[in-house]
């Protein structure tokens, strides 16, 4: 059993006060949460006031990017000094974790804060300034415990809505009308000590959550399945086949993190008489080359660590179902391994390992 | 294309100080080998990156060989290790995709294995033989 805190608040001004309680205490120096930007976006911002704090919209359905990747970058050279408190969502988290176990980032004082997921909108609902207006809607189906259809398609889909290593945790999906938050770790206990509301033992409505499990796992299957046609070349040519080659899908995933991507360089560009051998055999070729190639190439690079937060499908501008086509793969690839991306950062990277005697029967 | 008989062609990754010697032991012992078979000497099977074996795939190659020490045999102890790991990675993707898993092999070959050499490389052009041409050499928009 752990401990829980019902707040006396509604969800978003719960966490908001949470992150507020952690500045004006001194627990931390510093919050990594979403906050508004004019024009109708929000953005992840470090902010140390308390009162920079009480206009921040922590629980906003929309990931303007993955925060894992913010935060790789943000402790790529070096770990954080000072206490900060990252309100990251499981799929941020989970990205976070994936790239520290290939050596890009720290968790030293970083309290990890973090959620059962609702999920989120596609961004360009953002660009419209619509999203506001559908947010008691949101709302309204997250206490009906539904799903949404609005929301992105791997959100829809997820059954890893879940934190694994937070130390504290927001029930959202699972919650009542007043926030109750959970101390998975005492870190996470002693960060809410003092702050409003009554303690009780408890844990997550393990009940609600699998209904809603049921639920997505359902619209898995049905997304999965309609989505994205991914089977043989020709399945290939015609899901990825609009695609303009922007590489916006690899800047956006949380898990790419090369900063000299093969693919960016000339690695693997090719003089015109290099295409004559191929137009032997047929009958042209596109130019530039290599689309499906540079698909592929980063899910053989990727996939294993995919946490299917859909970044790469929010930014793609022809609407090629990336994130769908990925978490196919990726899941399966995963399964093989009975490996979930960011579950412990002391599981090792199923490629980074090897036990002696197992998969004897690849050798053909 | 002429309407010949397809042969495969295929693309051979072999690690220099077991593989790559056994096909050299398969040369010299003049045993009967395909002809459409190319063969790139690397370090180690597990310098392989999968990216490679994409692009020769891709690129229209009909097969992609990787073969490499036995394991508990590797050159650098563990190599062929993760070579395994890899391409238990690399034949999930391929068969998620849809894309005959069956053109990828990985084989263990000992440097004095031309023999077994001789016989992975045959059996694996029939078997691609009897697959057919790869479609990705036909496909323009890839």
């Amino acid at each position: 059993m752990a401990r829980v805190l019902r707040t006396p608040l509604l969800p978003e001004e719960g966490a908001r006060m949470l992150l507020q309680h952690l500045l004006d205490s001194g627990k931390v120096e510093g919050v990594i949460s979403l906050d508004r930007v004019e024009g109708g976006g929000v953005a992840y911002s470090l902010i140390t006031s308390s009162e920079k704090a009480s206009s921040s919209v922590p629980l906003y359905p929309l990931m303007p990017v993955n925060l894992g990747q913010v935060l790789t970058r943000f402790t790529l050279k070096e770990g954080v000094t000072r206490p900060i408190a990252v309100l990251a969502r499981p799929c941020e988290l989970r990205a976070f974790l994936e790239t520290i176990k290939r050596r890009q980032g720290r968790t030293e004082n970083l309290l990890f804060i973090s959620q059962t997921c609702a999920g989120v909108f596609p961004s360009d609902r953002a660009v419209d300034g619509s999203l506001d207006a559908k947010l008691p809607e949101y709302w309204d189906i997250i206490r009906r415990n539904d799903l949404n259809s609005e929301l992105r398609t791997t959100c829809q889909s997820c059954v890893e809505f879940m934190p694994y290593m937070a130390d504290i945790t927001l029930r959202v999906v699972d919650g009542e009308k007043e926030l109750m938050i959970v101390a998975n770790s005492d870190k996470g206990e002693g960060m809410l000590a003092g702050m409003p509301g009554m303690f009780e033992e408890g844990g997550l409505d393990e009940q609600r959550i699998s209904a809603l499990r049921e639920k997505r796992r359902a619209a898995r299957s049905s997304i999965l399945g309609r989505d994205a046609d991914i089977r043989g070349i020709e399945g290939l040519v015609k899901t990825f086949g609009r695609c303009i080659g922007c590489h916006a899908c690899s800047k956006a995933c949380p898990i790419c993190y090369c900063t000299s991507c093969a693919f960016e360089s000339t690695t693997f560009e090719r003089k015109p008489e290099d295409h004559a051998g191929e137009l032997e055999v047929k009958a042209g070729v596109r130019l530039p080359s290599g689309t499906v190639f540079f698909h592929l190439g980063r899910m053989v690079h990727m996939a294993l660590s995919c946490v299917a937060c859909g970044s790469c499908q929010d930014v793609c501008p022809v609407d090629i179902p990336v994130a769908i086509a990925f978490k196919k793969v990726g899941e399966s690839l995963q399964s093989r391994f009975d490996y979930v991306p960011g579950r412990d950062l002391k599981e090792i990277l199923p490629v980074s390992t090897f036990n002696l005697e197992e998969f004897t029967d690849i050798e053909g | 294309m002429d309407e010949k008989e397809h042969e495969a062609k295929v693309i051979a990754f072999l690690c220099n100080w077991c593989a790559y010697a056994g096909a050299d032991l398969a040369g010299v012992s003049r045993l009967n080998l395909p002809p459409n078979i190319r063969n790139i000497r690397v370090m180690c099977s597990g310098r392989v990156n999968p990216i490679w074996i994409l692009k020769a795939f891709l690129g229209g190659a009909d097969g992609v060989l990787v073969a490499g020490c036995h394991p508990r045999d590797c050159h650098y102890q563990r190599g062929n290790m993760f070579t395994r790991r890899r391409f238990v990675l690399l034949k999930d993707m391929f068969d998620t995709l849809g894309l005959e898993g069956e053109r990828v092999r990985v084989s263990w070959i000992s440097a004095s294995e031309g023999i077994k050499y001789s016989e992975v490389v045959r059996e694996f052009t029939e078997s691609l033989n009897r697959l057919g041409p790869n479609p990705a050499s036909a496909e323009i928009f890839l």
